[in-house]
């Protein structure tokens, strides 16, 4: 027990300040943040329920391009796009995993599929191909990212509803997007004329593989192969990271391995392989996830490699990728990676400080796209095997 | 000589803090934060300031803020301490 003439002591008062600051520094914040964490985890139906009210309320409201803060009319678009598409797959989630709320999230879920397909929403990919995406389904163009990121929406509604009203527009993307990759020699399909990206390609293939295995969809061959791309042509050797751009052309990387397109690509993965699934998780793991003080993070590019953010990534601070680091959440709720998860989780805490009101909840810093990443990300259902 | 802080002013510093990071944080749910850092427009300048200034807040208040108050709270109680040690009578 320290004497009262101990604490003129300066070396001892300014020890056990030192250990105090240290001690409260690494134990307090680590567990503040990372309560939530734990309740998304395990699937907390409040926590889940809350932060749904919101999506499915701007789902309700509408979005609006001109809403988006970016001058590029293109990106305004796809985000308006990915508003709808993210909210969509974060409700059906909900309504897989908690079967007591699909009274409540089914119809915002719908609306925000049928915000998906309307003229409005698929206009940028339209303008960009200078044909419809909808109406072209036997011709020969990819459309990778419309058709791959609505058609993993349509075939988890299926999942949902077994008797979707969309069941009949799945299959005819299906088949349009199987039959693309037959005739397509490089194996990857375009976004853009003359742009093509594994992570869109992701999505294609996410959906083509639910498609197969609860839809009697017959793709294996077009499947298994581009599987193997994922595993291979298309992953760093050395990093294991997937490249963000390919040359549609020779079929060759023109763009870096980054973990932005990684972590979403093992998140669409995930829908239909879990062994690609967890093979981009763990060079995920190894090559870009690190933590501080017990809040994780997960770096935009390779150990040893430096580069800049973009629109993929977020700006890349101290090398940090904000999306990689949202999107690292649902691979490793996915595979039950509990310490990671709520490692990733206090860091989202942290920046994005999420705030409840009344029955609802929202990342502030989040906005419509950010709260409806967070939610389909929250609430990644196990990898399928 | 300054005058060290009293428990008051170190209590009070710290939930002025607090008030502050509650206040801003009602504002800014109503900006679209996250939309201006990814993909800046011609309007973002502000935004990005104040998303940036908010989250220097939050990760002080967070962070840092517990053991900076403990250690605020360690010296005022060890000051006070040894002030009563030395008016204590010897002998």
């Amino acid at each position: 027990m320290l004497t009262p003439s101990a604490f003129k002591s300066f070396w001892l008062r300014w020890l056990i300040a030192i250990a105090l600051f240290f001690g409260f520094t690494s134990t307090l914040p680590r567990w503040w943040c990372g309560l939530d964490g734990e309740q998304w985890f395990a699937g907390n139906s409040k926590h889940v329920a809350m932060l749904a009210r919101e999506v499915a309320q701007t789902v309700n409201r509408g979005v609006t391009a001109k809403e988006f803060t970016s001058d590029s009319s293109l990106f305004q678009h796809e985000w308006m796009f990915g508003t709808y598409q993210m909210a969509a797959l974060g409700l059906l989630q909900i309504c897989l995993e908690h079967p007591e709320m699909r009274a409540e999230f089914l119809p915002a879920a719908e609306k925000a599929i049928d915000q998906l397909l309307s003229k409005e929403v698929r206009a940028f990919d339209a303008k960009s191909w200078g044909e419809d995406s909808l109406t072209s389904l036997d011709g020969p163009n990819g459309h990778a990212a419309y058709l791959g990121y609505t058609n993993v929406v349509l075939a988890l509604h299926r999942r949902v509803v077994p008797q979707s009203r969309f069941a009949e527009l799945n299959d005819k993307i299906s088949s349009a997007l199987a039959r693309r990759l037959r005739e397509e020699p490089t194996g990857i399909l375009q976004t853009y004329p003359g742009e093509a990206y594994p992570v869109d390609n992701a999505s294609v293939l996410g959906s083509l593989l639910m498609h197969q295995k609860y839809f009697g969809g017959n793709h294996a061959d077009v499947t298994g192969p581009m599987l193997q791309r994922f595993q291979k042509q298309w992953r760093d050797e050395k990093s294991g990271l997937i490249f963000q751009a390919i040359d549609s052309r020779h079929a060759r990387a023109s763009d870096e391995p980054r973990a932005s397109g990684t972590s979403l690509s093992a998140y669409f993965l995930s829908f239909g392989d879990q062994e690609t699934a967890k093979i981009l998780l763990k060079s995920l793991k190894s090559e870009c996830a690190n933590s501080l003080a017990g809040f994780g993070f997960v770096r935009e590019y390779p150990r040893g490699v430096s580069g800049r953010g973009d629109i993929d990534s977020g700006p890349v601070i101290f090398g940090i990728s904000p999306s990689a680091t949202g999107f690292t959440l649902a691979s490793a709720r996915g595979h039950g990676d509990r310490t990671l998860f709520v490692q990733l989780y206090r860091t989202a805490h942290l920046t994005g400080a999420p705030i409840a009101t009344g029955k609802r909840s929202q990342f502030i810093t989040g906005g419509p796209l950010g709260n409806a990443i967070m939610l389909a990300m929250l609430t990644a259902q196990p990898v399928q095997p | 000589m300054k005058t060290p802080p009293s428990l008051k002013r170190i209590l009070l510093e710290a939930c002025g803090l607090i008030i502050l990071h509650g206040t801003l944080l009602l504002i800014l749910a109503k900006a679209r934060l996250l939309e201006h850092l990814l993909a800046p427009g011609s309007h973002s300048y502000w935004p990005i300031v104040a998303t940036v200034t908010f989250l220097l807040l939050r990760t002080f208040l967070y962070v840092i803020g517990p053991g900076w108050l403990a250690c605020r709270l360690w010296f005022w109680f060890a000051r006070s301490r040894a002030k009563e040690a030395s008016t204590q009578p010897t002998g």
